[in-house]
Order: structure tokens, then sequence, then C-alpha cells
């Protein structure tokens, strides 16, 4: 059963402006998002050495309980003097189906409530594709090929998420992009092999490489942080006719990977 | 009479030379090798539970000096009377004695009754069982307990003497309510340094699930306190079965960070292990529903201050069940006072919890352990 959680507001749009990916996670949400022109240039990196060296940046650094990549702790200066804590972390993909794919996986796994935008009167104001919690204390928005991911822990000041989030997506739509998809340097996925299937469990080998010669990373879909490996051998349980294997390297530069479709 | 006199005399020499002879050069110059608390693993009848520490099975002998080994035990607290094993070694067995009678003394609870020690002219002895002395038994609670045993030698070949130390042991302890469950059938002795603190002295399920579930919304990290992410994104919880828990990474950030985030899968499955480790048949319930309902103001884990404005929206909650009841160590409640929700009904429980709307699918999981 889909049940179509994000309140839909967005009567004035129609439909062949949006569309719906739907979580893999029980229970199955349809979520929709902004369609974006298919030829929506790519930003070919992050710029977070530009990000950290703004002024109001006081402080960022990565809190390390990941085992893979970033989480990054930021002191923001935000509305006038005060600083707040958040976490944020940047993803990078070749493509913008999977960037929303990755922000769908959020959105399925998480306890909290996501809402699009566009049905809390805040479209258009941050990424192509933007999602909050009812709080707004969360952000993951969709800009080209990027994901960012934005929230708070403990108490914090209003609208410090959603003022970071702006601050973060101005960095990237100022950043310069280009059409050659080739220029991202995700990494390179060359085989995926089938070693065997046993007791409802199959164990897949992943070759890949990274252009840039960086570590990589590996997990199948709708997995949490915890099952982020570094590993190349993927044992997935049989609950699903198609599986898509996500490699990211250590900057959170990702491609990912279709498996029994 | 003389001759009486004579007799007496030669008696009397005998005697002295006997107990010259019976003058033992104390203390005796024995090592106390090894040390056995779960020597029979195939039974936890009459000695210790299998463990395991750093992802390895705890092996008696779990006190050997000699290979730098000093390993934690643990046992069901319905056994006040396990069976130890040691191993002897005798270097002065050019006294002239073979055997020895041997108790532990200790100021703590736990002591070991006397057990006669027979040497073999090569010094060893042989594996070599205690009772637990009946005047002094381990604690009938759950818990945890260092201490120390004093070896003494209360006998010499059958002759008693002033009891002589000759060796000292320190030892951890663990008691557990009953035999561990999945998925701490093989205990890690890293759950048990928080489950059996938490919940020391509780001798029912419900009191120490109760300690388990408030442990860990008090647990420490480097800051102080788990902390509730509000993206509220699972960090060791695996969202494929919502069971499968990086229990490993866990504990590696709890030490080593200040930063450990944990959502109500985390706290769910943590509240799993934590209690099944110490013999609670404990598993999550997961619910979910749509709309979103609404909580009802709630303190979560790790806010430095209470602040009863929070109000989320969660699709999803996932929550400690044993026996039927909730326990929830992710939240505070209100209801006059703020409380961990423990041994709730779940009707109640949702109707604290939840302000508007409801859910409507529940499952019920048990946690595994991935690596």
């Amino acid at each position: 059963m889909l049940y179509p959680v994000l309140l839909l507001c967005s009567s004035s749009l129609a439909e062949e402006q949006i569309h719906w990916r739907t979580t893999h996670n029980v229970p199955q949400r349809q979520v929709k998002f902004l369609n974006v022109p298919s030829d929506t240039p790519y930003l070919t990196s992050f710029p977070f050495d530009r990000i950290q060296k703004d002024p109001a940046v006081k402080r960022i650094h990565s809190i390390g309980t990941l085992s893979y990549g970033n989480e990054y702790l930021v002191e923001f200066e935000g509305n006038g003097a005060f600083i707040d804590s958040l976490l944020f972390s940047y993803y990078l993909f070749a493509s913008v189906a999977e960037a929303e794919e990755s922000t769908l996986e959020f959105i399925g796994r998480t306890s909290v409530a996501m809402y699009h935008a566009m049905d809390i009167g805040l479209n258009g104001i941050i990424g192509d594709n933007c999602f909050f919690d009812s709080n707004k204390r969360v952000c993951d928005f969709i800009r080209n090929n990027s994901r960012v991911h934005i929230y708070s822990f403990k108490i914090h000041t209003n609208d410090s998420v959603v003022n970071f989030s702006r601050f973060v997506d101005e960095y990237i739509v100022n950043t310069e992009k280009s059409a050659d998809v080739s220029l991202v340097p995700v990494p390179v996925v060359e085989s995926v092999k089938l070693l065997s299937y046993s007791n409802e469990i199959y164990t897949i080998e992943v070759k890949a490489y990274d252009p840039c010669g960086k570590k990589l990373f590996y997990w199948y879909w709708y997995n949490s942080p915890a099952s982020v490996r570094e590993s190349n051998i993927i044992e997935y349980p049989h609950k699903s006719d198609m599986v898509r294997i996500w490699i990211m390297n250590e900057d959170q530069y990702i491609t990912s990977k279709d498996i029994f479709n | 009479m003389k001759r009486l006199l004579y007799l007496s005399f030669i008696i009397a020499v005998m005697v002295i030379c006997s107990n010259t002879a019976m003058a033992w050069d104390l203390p005796l110059d024995i090592d106390v090798l090894k040390i056995y608390f779960n020597h029979n693993t195939g039974s936890t009848a009459s000695d210790g539970l299998t463990i395991q520490e750093d992802e390895t099975t705890i092996t008696a002998p779990e006190w050997y000096p000699a290979s730098s080994k000093n390993e934690e035990s643990a046992f069901l607290k319905s056994l006040r009377m396990p069976t130890v094993k040691a191993e002897f070694y005798a270097y002065d067995l050019w006294q002239g004695y073979s055997n020895v009678t041997v108790i532990t003394d200790s100021t703590d609870v736990w002591r070991l009754s006397e057990s006669t020690v027979t040497f073999l002219p090569n010094g060893t002895s042989g594996e070599v069982s205690f009772n637990t002395n009946a005047s002094y038994q381990q604690p009938d609670t759950v818990g945890k307990w260092s201490f120390s045993w004093a070896w003494m030698v209360t006998k010499i070949d059958g002759g008693s003497i002033t009891p002589s130390k000759i060796d000292k042991s320190n030892h951890v302890i663990y008691n557990v309510l009953a035999k561990p469950n999945a998925p701490m059938d093989t205990t890690w002795v890293e759950v048990l340094d928080y489950s059996c603190v938490w919940t020391q002295g509780e001798d029912t399920v419900v009191g120490a699930a109760t300690k388990v579930a408030e442990g860990i919304y008090d647990m420490d990290d480097l800051d102080g306190d788990l902390d509730w992410p509000n993206d509220g994104d699972p960090r060791y919880t695996d969202m494929n079965d919502y069971e499968g828990f990086d229990l490993s990474r866990f504990f590696e950030n709890v030490d080593g960070s200040q930063y450990v985030f944990v959502n109500c899968s985390d706290c769910a499955n943590l509240f799993n292990i934590f209690s099944a480790a110490i013999g609670c048949d404990a598993h999550t319930m997961r619910r979910w529903g749509a709309p979103a309902p609404t909580m009802s103001p709630m303190d979560e884990i790790g806010d430095e201050q209470i602040a009863w404005v929070e109000v989320h929206q969660w699709a999803m909650h996932q929550y400690g069940w044993l026996g039927s009841k909730v326990y929830d160590p992710v939240l505070k409640l209100n209801q006059g006072s703020p409380f961990v929700p423990c041994d709730m009904n779940q009707v109640t429980y949702e109707l604290y919890l939840i302000s508007s709307g409801s859910y409507t699918g529940y499952e019920v999981l048990t946690a595994e352990i991935i690596d």
C-alpha cells in the first residue's frame, strides 16, 4: 500500500511539472519532486573549500562518527551575532535522478515526517527540490546534481537551518558548472558480479575505481549509515526484484548501479 | 626406674625432633597459576556463562597471569554457590609436604570454601575444584562486582597451621537475571559493563528493564549525553530490516566522540540488546502511520535542558518491547513529572505520546548485531 504522505498543496502545479518516487521502506510512501530541465548542468566539484572560508562560518570540522566520508559540525553566524551549531553533509552525483534517489532513501528511513518546500510555503527559496520537517530543523535539498543535508541538534534558534541551507545553496548556484557529465569525478563501476546465493542472501562483488584514486565505500539502498562498508563484497538479503548499489568516495562523490532489474 | 626415665627421655627427644620437622618455612612458595570460572561451557548449572569481549569468546582459565590474562566472568543470579577451579604450582616441595588445604579470604561478599590441593612431584596440581563457602555466597541480584581473593593455606599435609597467604587474585564478575537472549546469546562484556551497572541490585525483569531504559536515556558519550538528531536518521540501525545494529561502531563512538546521535530505532535496538544481555526476553516494536501523527511535547534524549515545547511529526516510531509492555529510552514524557516510559501499556503510552493522529502499522522485531 502506498501512502501519499506529503501534503499536497500543489494544486497550482500541473502534474507534468512534478514526478513521484516511491520509498523502499515499509510503509512505502510516494514523494513528489519538481521536474528539472533535462539539460541541467553538472556541478563538477562541491564548493566546500569556499564555504568553510566564508566569514559567517565560524568553525567547521568533521565529527568523525561515520565509518565513511564526513559529516561536519558547523558554527554558523546567522541573523545577527547568534551562532548556531548545525550538522552538515553534502553529496555529489553524476545525475539528478541519483541525487533524488538518495534524498528519497533518507525520507524513507527517517522517523521524522518530511515535507516538500512547496507544501510549507518555502518553494523556490532553496534548491531545485527541498524538503523540511515540520519544525524546519532538518533540510534536505537537491541543487543540480548535488544533495545537501543539514539539521540541528539540541536547542537552536528559529530558522537557523533554513538560513544555513540558503547560504550553502547560494554557493552551489554561484559555482561554475558543465554540460559534460564526464567531468563529474564520481567513482566508476567496472562490473557487478554475483558470487553466490544461499539462504536467501546474494553475495555480490562490485569492481569499481575512483578517478582520483580516493578510497571507496559501498552499500545497497535503504541501508542506514551503519551499513556503509569499505568492502566491495556486498551481502544482500533478497527482498526485492531490484536493488541499487551505491559506491562513494571519501569526498562523498557517489555513483550507483541497479542490479536485478 | 632408671630404664623408665631413659625411655621417657628418648620419647621426649623424638617428640621435639618431630615438632622441629613440622616447622614449615612459611609462607609456602606456592603460586595460583590459573583460575577457571566457566569451566563447563556446556552447562550453567554450577559455573559461569560463556561471554565475549572485543568480539572474541572468553575461554577459561579467565585468570592466567603468566599469559597476562585476567578476563571477566558472568553468572546467573540464581546460582548462589558456583564451583570454581584453580591450578597451583609448588616451588618448595623440598620442604617435604605433598598437599595443602586452601581457602580464599576476601573482604567482599563471595568466598570459596576449603579444598585440598595435592601436588605431583614436579610441583603441579592439576585443576582443583572449589565450592562456594555457604556463608559467603554470591549476591542474588543483578550487578557487577570487582573483588580480590587472598588465597590462604590452612593445612599442610592435613596439619592445621595459622592461615598463611600464598597468592592474591583480582576479579570482575557480573550477575544476570537469566540466560541471555538473542542477539546477546554470547553476551558482550562491553554491554554488561553498562547493563549490570545500571541494574545493580535489581532482581526482577521489570525492575531491571526499567533501569536499562533509563540508563540508555542518561548514557554518556564524551560530552555527557547521547543526542537526538533532529533529522531523525538512524546511525547504527540497519534500515533494511530495522533489526541490524552496528554495536561495535556505537561503542567506538561512545568512547571516542562527543557527537553520538541516536534516533528511536537506535534506542529501541539498544534497549533490546542491553536488556537481552542480562536475560530479558526483549524485542522492539515498530509503528507507522499516514499521515504522520503529531507527538505531544516531549524531552528527547540528550537535550541539555528540558523544553516541553518539542512537537514532532513522526511518520514512524520504534521502541523497546518486553512482556507486551513499552520501554522507550529515546524520550521523556510529561504527565505531571518527566519520566522515561517503562513497563507501560501500549494504549496508555501512545495516548500520552501522540497528540493527534495515530499509528496503524506495527511489527515486532528482534535486534541483530551486524559487523
